[in-house]
């Protein structure tokens, strides 16, 4: 693949990945990002964070070099990232990466220790606990990796109690908020995850993409692996009915290449 | 069944703006098509209608914390028990006593799916009231955790919903939609949606019971931009005998299966005896034919009238 077929990343019909008029104070939106093992989204949500703060995902762009992030505009908009996979350390390595501010996002760090900090509580007090540590702002944006663990971690935890007590909450305190889930855990364990289990997990996958503007699903190649195709990123409507005039999320799908640290993306 | 006596497209347009008494009207959707586009279809009908213009919509919201511009309330329902939620909507109803026949009212869910199964009858059935027509979307793809307390045989939510509504509206995606079923399937099963869901020209049966008790059944292709509803054919009818060709029966069997050109006009002339008996015009009637060897007595008295 040569350079002049490398693509930006678009999701929204006024050529945006994240719209200016969305996280407008009045809305409150979900895009749900799906993958599997093969298919790590770190690559996608680092765009989506960089999107966020800077107007433009530089690491997507082909183009890009380290001049441009001084001329990006860094925007007033908050984020928040919590993370169910990673600690702090790779978070602040990752931003350090894409040259953001470690102090302009606040990270909830939901891996270490999360049992052992929250042993002898109730569902209700721990999620309770969980959503206060996020900032209120309307206009800011909330990125949430992998909360479905949370049906694992916490005992009879069902999908309904944890989309009342933690999502729906957490879409009221932000203006935008973007869920990645390990929708492959459910494929692969199938056999192994209790029925009752299973089904929570599919509810909520199903709950979650029913809520969502947009979703986008990483998937890898059918055919195996290929050295320059890492695998698919497919863009398409959600559930959720489009509520904005001017702009609604095209669909679109890209072949993407990851090597070391940078990815690349190409028109399938 | 179809009926003759009803134009498909215009009893569509009285379903859709709740012309037609209609309690509970079920809109049943999946990941692959929302009935999101369905629900404005219903608010662009009942608007269609100047009198109608002053109805009282409250929105039960399970999935979204937007309020939608055409409601008149909002209310946040998962954040309430049933009985909090019933209580809640009362303050927005009248009681059946003070409703006047003028008030129209209603009710919508975004997902009925979030009410526990137990108690989904008692729910709908608490807040039912003349001139109130509940409008509900319910996720068939969602699965269902059943409730503890109740046996195995209990009906899911589905099945119980199917059964008290009196209008079911089913979107499905259009099947010309450019993927194989069985890739289509595949997709889904990985929590992925092929490009072309979720469209606004969708696919919608329409199961309408009548007072009757009769049921009529339409499929229609909606196009949400320009509100055109047009019937589609039906896919059970082609499934039926009249499709049945002689070469379908060849080399299935060593017998001879087949009809020769013959055959087949000697079976179409062939009068059958129930087809003299039509003809009558107060509807069927004993057609009796005196043979020579049938025992004739003029005293019988349960001689046949004919």
């Amino acid at each position: 693949m040569n350079t002049a077929q490398k693509q930006d990343l678009l999701i929204f019909s006024d050529h945006s990945v994240i719209s200016n008029q969305m996280c407008n104070g009045s809305t409150h939106d979900l895009i749900l990002v799906t993958h599997s093992e093969a298919t790590s989204p770190t690559w996608l949500l680092n765009a989506l964070v960089e999107t966020i703060v800077f107007g433009v995902p530089y690491s997507l762009k082909a183009e890009a070099n380290s001049s441009q992030h001084q001329v990006g505009k860094s925007s007033s908009r908050n984020v928040s990232l919590c993370s169910f996979v990673h600690d702090l350390k790779f978070v602040e390595n990752s931003l350090m990466k894409l040259k953001i501010d470690v102090n302009q996002c606040t990270f909830i760090d939901c891996m270490t220790n999360f049992i052992v900090n929250n042993i002898g509580k109730s569902n209700e007090v721990t999620l309770k606990t969980l959503v206060e540590k996020f900032p209120t702002n309307t206009n800011g944006t909330i990125f949430l990796e992998q909360p479905e663990l949370l049906l694992s971690l916490l005992d009879d935890l069902t999908s309904d109690q944890l989309q009342k007590m933690f999502i729906i909450p957490l879409m009221k305190k932000c203006g935008l908020l973007i869920i990645a889930s390990n929708t492959g855990l459910v494929a692969i364990d199938e056999d192994h995850i209790a029925a009752k289990e299973l089904t929570e997990f599919k509810r909520f996958f199903i709950s979650n993409m029913h809520k969502a503007l947009v979703i986008m699903n990483l998937k890898p190649l059918d055919t195996g692996r290929a050295k320059d195709i890492t695998g698919t990123l497919r863009i398409t409507r959600g559930g959720k009915h489009n509520s904005y005039d001017k702009i609604h999320p095209v669909e679109n799908e890209y072949l993407y290449l990851t090597k070391r640290d940078s990815t690349k993306l190409f028109y399938r | 069944m179809a009926s003759s006596s009803h134009n498909p497209a215009i009893l569509l347009k009285r379903l859709l703006s709740l012309s037609e008494p209609t309690p509970l009207v079920l809109c049943v959707d999946a990941i692959s098509q929302t009935s999101s586009y369905l629900i404005e279809e219903i608010i662009y009908n009942i608007n269609a209608n100047v009198s109608n213009k002053e109805n009282v919509i409250v929105y039960v919201s399970f999935e979204t914390i937007n309020k939608p511009i055409f409601a008149t309330h909002f209310i946040d329902g998962l954040g309430l028990n049933i009985q909090e939620l019933i209580s809640k909507l009362k303050t927005f109803i009248p009681a059946p006593s003070e409703v006047q026949t003028k008030d129209k009212y209603i009710v919508m869910f975004d997902s009925l799916n979030y009410l526990p199964n137990d108690k989904l009858t008692q729910f709908i059935s608490s807040i039912a009231s003349p001139n109130l027509s509940v409008i509900g979307t319910f996720h068939k793809d969602m699965s269902e955790v059943p409730a503890k307390d109740l046996s195995l045989h209990y009906p899911s939510s589905l099945e119980l919903l199917k059964f008290m509504a009196t209008t079911i509206f089913e979107v499905n995606l259009l099947p010309n939609i450019s993927v194989e079923d069985e890739e289509f399937h595949n997709e889904l099963s990985k929590y992925s949606i092929i490009r072309g869901a979720n469209n606004k020209i969708f696919l919608l049966s329409v199961i309408n019971r009548r007072k009757s008790g009769r049921s009529i059944s339409y499929d229609f292709q909606v196009d949400h931009d320009s509100h055109i509803y047009e019937v589609t054919k039906n896919i059970d009818d082609n499934n039926g005998l009249t499709n049945e060709t002689p070469e379908m029966l060849q080399g299935l069997t060593t017998f001879n299966l087949s009809t020769s050109a013959k055959q087949k006009k000697a079976k179409d002339e062939v009068e059958l005896p129930f087809l003299e008996a039509q003809s009558f015009n107060t509807g069927g009637a004993i057609v009796y034919e005196f043979e020579k060897d049938d025992d004739f007595d003029e005293d019988d008295p349960f001689e046949d009238p004919f």
